[in-house]
């Protein structure tokens, strides 16, 4: 155990005159862009800080350097209970100067008890020569841990056994057993979105945690999207915004609103519409309509779609955005509810079922869910309708080369070879080649998650593009996205989801980032 | 600006470059275990003047490798499908007894044994995607169940002895005779590969059962009935198997109770080896036939030689791990390079 480390004895709990970390001049640059650019910022000792920001802004490649995944640009400096970190970071250093991260992905280990879930971050207390694990001070150790957070679990309950939340709260208590159990007296905490896939009414079992772990004297780092947990539990707030600190400090006054114009960097109450889209007349025809559908996160949810008309769905991770295009696609089965399509009620329970119908689904998991890496491009674009190409007791390879061809001329997927695995290509051109598949099948409705997810600047257009010409074609286009400011660029119109019920269903021209913002955290649109 | 888009054009050389050395590497590696067929058969050649390159060993090398061969076939199928198939081998077995019990025992003629024998193959097969499709059994143990009790049926029919009585010259014929001098297994075993190569490179279904091996996630997401194809293709292996048994009882006259575990792993030993031939990295029809001989080759040119009888499970075992190797080893080159 590393005591001997002068600076974990300096301070007293809760005097908070030396940050717990402060970051000093760093930036990080990815392909001669900045992701963070001259970021100062310091987190108090005792305090729960909350880190905000929209995708992109810079908070997860922050939370990276602090964890020594990834290394910050020369100059930049990183100090712990006012100690500089030598460059460059390794993730064992910082788990010796006493930072802990608790990810979405937990990392516990399901088939385990808690007590070993403690021992095998912490350390195994042993005995004997034979270094038999001793099991009695391991379980009274947990013991300790949890009952001084409150926890009222048994540290021999298996971890796979507890709920989503209760998980939560182990893993946040493992990562402060040292400082509970007296080893450190100033720990720092990093969550990264902890609450995100927990339901609502349980929530302020995590914060109760939390408020211990302020008491003890730990440095909390909050990561998350949802500003009216911030409001609740934190002291400051540091805002990121495309790479640099927009602003920092204690919450004092501000609420909900106050926040989300930090994040979004927009004045005045409502600023003006961010895009001017043109909504296509309500005279068209209705496309899709859906009823009351319900599945594990989404509750009760009706929307009605017309022909040619693009809807984006909006919502933070755990929303139900993505549950909700996986039941539209067809790859899950809703609990109850009714889709209508062009009047004819869809049933089966297969993708297959929905895909003879003309409903197409991409989902965000481009590697696993929407390409075949092992086939080429060729028989990527092809796979969907192999019909046109079985002539004469065979495929005929010419006939479907040309008609790939054809796909990546329009879509510009590069480079053009048809023949090349689609393995090698890179994310932008294999999402590309997604869409251009599935456009090929010219879908009534295209259900669409995250289309522009981890592609470069230019590609993002292309499939902007590719995604509006379908529509202006008839096709219906649902978007199902995390990332607010793409919606406002490419949808007609906005529902947001917040946790499974819909808050808001507004065209985008009438609407802005803020409002989106305020929506995604569960206000109401009147 | 000018020096700035020549070093683009210089890279963009670079990468064109790199990308034609991955292309012939590549080509040249999928080419290697056809490179080593011939390089064994030269050095078996030049050691073995007057044996090995003689009529009547030819002639037993195609004929012996048909049994293997339509085994490998048979496992290739589920292989390609994403699944592994352990009870190929004692389908094959229990096939062999079943004809020789059904034709020896009960006078049933040949041409329906054979049919009976081929219909329980794919019973077999329809029980083990069953099993893996419908209850969710991690295929491994559910086809090595099923091979167990398919062990077990073996016992059952023989009583433990051999059966030889009464085996039919027409089944012999088909495991022994000869047409235009080449073994008429040999035959069986060609049409086989092409039936299989058609059905595989041709054909729409042969494309889905491919995806459905490659990436099942996002097969399932495009419209392709992923459980389906699975189903053909353990009832494919399950028929293709008996296909084997039924050769094996023709070309030995007898069916042992024991006859075959000892086929599994060169079959899958020569499908590996064909998944680092030709379409490398993925299993094909074409590879797996150039498998089979690289084994039959090795282990005829090894008996010639004096090779003691412990030898050809080493070599066996030893092709499989080599083979397996190989194609992890240039998969990963090929990556870095790429």
């Amino acid at each position: 155990m590393d005591l001997a480390h002068p600076d974990h004895a300096v301070s007293a709990p809760g005097h908070a005159s030396v940050p717990g970390v402060e970051v000093l001049g760093v930036s990080k640059k990815f392909g001669g862009q900045y992701a963070l650019r001259d970021v100062d910022v310091s987190f108090a000792r005792g305090r729960v800080t909350a880190l905000l920001g929209h995708n992109g802004s810079g908070k997860s490649t922050l939370i990276k350097i602090l964890s020594g995944y990834h290394q910050a640009e020369d100059g930049g400096r990183i100090l712990i209970n006012g100690d500089p970190l030598d460059a460059p970071v390794h993730a064992t250093a910082v788990h010796e100067r006493g930072l802990r991260f608790v990810h979405q992905d937990l990392a516990l280990l399901l088939g385990m008890s808690i007590a070993d879930n403690f021992a095998l971050e912490g350390g195994y207390n042993t005995r004997g020569l034979l270094g038999r694990v001793d099991d009695a001070t391991q379980r009274s150790r947990a013991s300790t841990v949890l009952n001084h957070l409150g926890l009222q679990l048994d540290p021999r309950t298996g971890v796979g056994t507890l709920d989503g939340t209760e998980q939560t709260m182990v893993a946040i208590a493992r990562a402060l057993q040292d400082q509970v159990l007296g080893l450190r007296t100033s720990l720092t905490l990093v969550l990264d979105e902890p609450t995100a896939t927990l339901p609502h009414s349980q929530v302020h079992r995590v914060f109760a945690v939390l408020d211990t772990a302020r008491r003890l004297g730990a440095t909390i780092i909050y990561v998350t999207h949802r500003l009216d947990e911030v409001t609740q539990l934190a002291d400051d707030v540091v805002v990121l915004r495309d790479g640099a600190v927009a602003e920092a400090g204690s919450l004092a006054k501000r609420d909900v609103a106050t926040l989300a114009r930090a994040v979004t960097g927009m004045s005045g109450t409502d600023a003006a519409p961010l895009v001017a889209a043109v909504p296509p007349p309500s005279t068209r025809p209705l496309r899709l309509e859906v009823r009351g559908l319900c599945g594990d996160v989404v509750e009760d949810v009706s929307l009605s779609m017309r022909r040619g008309e693009i809807c984006g769905v909006a919502g933070f991770m755990g929303s139900g955005i993505g549950e909700l295009a996986r039941i539209l696609g067809g790859d899950r089965r809703g609990r109850s509810g009714t889709i209508t399509l062009d009047g004819e009620v869809v049933t089966g329970k297969h993708p297959w079922d929905f895909l003879r119908r003309g409903i197409c689904y991409i989902s965000a998991d481009r590697r696993r869910e929407s390409c075949v890496t092992g086939m080429s491009l060729r028989e990527n674009l092809t796979l969907g309708d192999l019909r046109p190409f079985w002539r004469r007791g065979r495929l005929q390879r010419r006939v479907e080369q040309r008609a790939a061809t054809s796909l990546i001329d329009r879509f510009e997927i590069l480079p053009r070879q048809p023949e090349q695995l689609m393995s090698r290509f890179s994310g932008g051109n294999q999402q590309k080649a997604v869409l251009a598949k599935n456009i090929r099948l010219s879908p009534a409705l295209l259900v669409v998650e995250e289309p522009a997810q981890g592609v470069d600047v230019g590609a993002r257009r292309q499939i902007h593009a590719g995604l509006r010409a379908l529509a202006a074609s008839g096709t219906t286009v649902v978007v199902a996205s995390t990332d607010l400011e793409e919606l406002l660029e490419l949808a007609d119109r906005v529902v947001v989801l917040d946790r499974g019920r819909v808050t808001a269903d507004v065209a985008s021209a009438a609407t802005s980032l803020q409002q989106l913002t305020r929506f995604c955290n569960g206000e109401e649109h009147s | 600006m000018t020096s700035e888009s020549s070093t683009v054009v210089a890279v963009e050389g670079v990468a064109l470059r790199r990308q034609r050395l991955v292309t012939a590497t590549t080509g040249a590696t999928s080419y290697a275990v056809v490179a080593f067929l011939v390089g064994l058969c030269v050095v078996f050649a030049v050691a073995l003047p007057g044996r090995f390159l003689t009529g009547q060993n030819i002639q037993a090398v195609l004929g012996d490798q048909a049994v293997p061969g339509i085994l490998a076939l048979a496992v290739m199928l589920p292989l390609i499908a994403g699944k592994f198939d352990l009870s190929a081998a004692a389908t094959l077995g229990f096939t062999s007894v079943f004809v020789a019990w059904a034709t020896g025992v009960h006078q049933l003629s040949t041409p329906a044994a054979i049919v009976l024998a081929v219909l329980i193959g794919a019973v077999v097969g329809l029980a083990n995607s069953f099993v893996v499709e419908g209850v969710g059994v991690n295929a491994f143990i559910a086809t090595l169940g099923m091979g167990t009790i398919l062990a077990g049926g073996n016992l059952l029919l023989t009583q433990g002895t051999i059966l030889f009585k009464g085996v039919p010259l027409d089944l012999k014929n088909l495991g022994q005779g000869r047409l235009l001098g080449v073994p008429a297994p040999f035959y069986v075993f060609l049409i086989c590969a092409l039936v299989l190569w058609y059905a595989i490179e041709m054909t729409p279904a042969g494309r889905r059962l491919r995806a459905t091996g490659l990436a099942r996630d996002a097969a399932r997401l495009t419209g392709v009935r992923t459980s389906r194809f699975v189903t053909i293709a353990f009832v494919g292996a399950g028929a293709l198997a008996a296909l084997a048994g039924v050769l094996q009882t023709g070309r030995t006259g007898s069916a042992p109770p024991d006859v075959g575990p000892s086929f599994l792993l060169p079959a899958y030993a020569a499908a590996f080896l064909g998944a680092a031939t030709i379409r490398r990295g993925s299993f094909n029809v074409w590879g797996t036939v150039v498998g089979t001989f690289v084994l039959g080759v090795g282990l005829n040119g090894l008996s010639l030689l004096g090779a003691p009888f412990w030898v050809p499970p080493v070599f066996s075992g030893i092709a499989l791990i080599a083979a397996v190797s190989f194609s992890v080893v240039v998969e990963r080159r090929s990556r870095s390079v790429g």
